[in-house]
């Protein structure tokens, strides 16, 4: 999980929006899009921007919730923390307990999107969207993180906390620019 | 073949494919956790509906505001069976419905006639439509 210091930063932080510590289930994610759409400021935004937002979130929770492993000890909870940061900003902040052993294949798969461009990072999610229809994988094998980073419209920031034994927490954290 | 007729939630969309009326919509927000799931009764029907329909032409309309990256894939499973109709001659149209200001969803119906290498046409709506 988080580390000390972490949890405190994000708990004692007086302008979050929401802050949730646990499991993510579907039901979770409904709840959360809910909430985002009952609030002012986002009602506010502009029918795009709105999409954009609500795209980056749902991708960033259905991550966790795909890809958090079977797991009891420690406890798979998770993490999801959201803050509106200016006008037309909002950070988001999410995360997962995985297994290390499957941190260097995430990690290649976030520095290759990093380092795309958005014409390249385009034809990386058509030519992965091609493959998974050809193959008949139900997995996502990176699209939705492709998805997050072409609805952050910029690189996605991440960080890998090793936690004890085979674990480590995967984190990232997010600024959403609506224009 | 009886319709298929599934109710919108908060999270998935209407769907109604009608041979009688020949209605072919889904309309609403895609966000399912598992979209495969969720999809699976329309893609079990399409694949007994390009078996037995006659018809010469086909129009397919979807009308999202949301789709997750899941839900485009299903979406690309199914429409890829549908034109299959395509070797029995059918005019099949493909009608992406998108709001006249978001142009990330026109960007998502161009990526998706791309990969299955057909047109689509597209057609703007605004939010109080």
């Amino acid at each position: 999980m988080l580390s000390d210091a972490d949890v405190k930063e994000l708990l004692t932080d007086t302008g979050s929006d929401w802050f949730y510590l646990g499991d993510v289930s579907e039901d979770l994610i409904s709840s959360f899009v809910a909430m985002i759409e009952t609030r002012h400021d986002f009602q506010m935004l502009s029918r795009p921007c709105r999409r954009r937002l609500l795209s980056a979130v749902v991708e960033c929770l259905q991550n966790i919730r795909n890809n958090t492993p079977p797991i009891t000890s420690p406890s798979p909870g998770s993490v999801v923390y959201m803050k509106r940061q200016n006008t037309n900003e909002y950070g988001l902040r999410c995360g997962n307990v995985m297994f290390t052993k499957d941190v260097d294949v995430l990690k290649g798969k976030l520095d290759n999107i990093n380092i795309a461009g958005v014409d390249q990072l385009k034809n990386m999610y058509v030519d992965q969207m091609e493959r998974s229809l050809l193959n008949g994988s139900r997995t996502n094998a990176g699209l939705g993180l492709m998805e997050i980073a072409r609805a952050v419209n910029g690189p996605i920031s991440y960080r890998f906390l090793p936690l004890k034994g085979e674990y480590s927490f995967f984190c990232l954290e997010l600024v959403i620019t609506l224009n | 073949m009886e319709a298929l007729f599934v109710p919108a939630t908060k999270s998935t969309p209407e769907i109604n494919f009608n041979p009688k009326t020949e209605r072919y919509c889904i309309t609403g927000r895609s966000i399912p956790a598992d979209a495969a799931d969720f999809y699976h009764s329309l893609e079990k029907w399409v694949e007994q509906f390009v078996l037995v329909q006659r018809a010469d032409s086909i129009t397919i309309d979807i009308k999202l505001d949301h789709l997750n990256t899941g839900s485009v894939r299903s979406l690309l499973s199914i429409l890829a069976k549908i034109i299959r109709l395509r070797d029995q001659e059918v005019n099949l149209m493909i009608n992406w419905h998108h709001d006249v200001e978001d142009e990330d969803m026109v960007d998502k119906g161009e990526e998706m006639s791309l990969i299955l290498e057909h047109p689509f046409r597209f057609i703007p709506f605004r939010d109080d439509e």
